[in-house]
């Protein structure tokens, strides 16, 4: 069986990424404006998904553009602006977490999470074969907002990076600091996390 | 351990495609024969899509606007502007 496909990225988004990212090194802001209607909505969506909050969201939003206009001279114009862009703004994401650190129903990202616990599935129903035709998109976002807040914020944190952003297990890694097979461990149970939550939704049969 | 739980704790490696052939064959001649971990591949593989499908979300003018406005005001600090 084949795993999810993973859309390519587009080399002709990535080449103009540069020209602007050029541009407003040598003072154009304009450029840097462009920059940021170009990736904003992506990065709101992961500063969501991580923060769990709207309002930490939107912080993180603007901190991750301002700092990243701030850091623009060390950005390596051999690499891909936007991977660098989501790298600034899993920071400051993950700082919010650490300010909101005390509040209850979270786990600390440094806390080991490899037990067997919640690995076990309780709910097993066969799924629709076309599950995500059964909503329209903004039913479906509010879902998986309504869902991912319910998840620990460690588990959370790396399903953002690893399946929304697409980014390396080994990257991940480095970025969260803790190790590869951490990483794992937490997606698995991430996934399974999310898989018992949707399944209300999508088993066959069922109306939520 | 058994092969329900070996195939539970490399579901994720199998749907990234990271297992060795031997493993992933032995997960998949498993899954043939048992209807529970059939279900419990399919639908996290279908929750995996779900979650990748995800639209990016709309920016508030009004945050869009801020975000425009702090770098401003970063450029006016820096160059000694008011």
């Amino acid at each position: 069986m084949a795993a999810p496909d993973i859309a390519p990225p587009n080399p002709l988004f990535k080449s103009l990424d540069l020209d602007l990212v050029h541009r407003a090194k040598e003072g154009d802001v304009a450029s840097f404006s462009e920059l940021v209607s170009r990736h904003e909505r992506k990065i709101f969506r992961l500063t969501q998904h991580i923060t769990g909050n709207r309002e930490d969201a939107e912080d993180a939003l603007q901190e991750a553009f301002l700092k990243a206009y701030t850091k623009l001279d060390q950005f390596q114009e051999g690499s891909q602006f936007y991977t660098w862009l989501v790298r600034i703004a899993v920071n400051e994401s993950l700082m919010k977490l650490r300010k909101r650190r005390n509040t209850p129903f979270t786990i600390s990202l440094d806390e080991p999470l490899e037990s067997d616990d919640g690995l076990i599935p309780r709910e097993i129903g066969q799924w629709e074969d076309n599950p995500e035709s059964k909503f329209a998109q903004q039913e479906l976002r509010e879902i998986l907002d309504q869902q991912l807040k319910s998840m620990p914020e460690a588990f959370r944190t790396v399903l953002v990076l690893r399946d929304l952003e697409q980014i390396s297990t080994e990257e991940t890694a480095r970025l969260l600091e803790i190790s590869v097979p951490a990483v794992k461990s937490r997606l698995l149970r991430a996934r399974l996390h999310l898989r018992e939550k949707l399944n209300k939704y999508f088993e066959r049969g069922k109306s939520a | 351990m058994s092969t329900c739980k070996k195939l539970l704790t490399e579901l994720s490696s199998y749907l990234d495609n990271e297992l060795d052939s031997d493993l992933r064959v032995e997960i998949e001649t498993h899954m043939r024969r048992c209807p529970d971990c059939h279900i419990i591949i399919d639908s996290t593989r279908k929750t995996v899509q779900i979650y990748r499908g995800c639209d990016a979300y709309e920016v508030p003018t009004s945050l869009h606007e801020r975000i425009e406005q702090a770098v401003k005001m970063h450029i006016e600090k820096s160059t000694g502007k008011c």
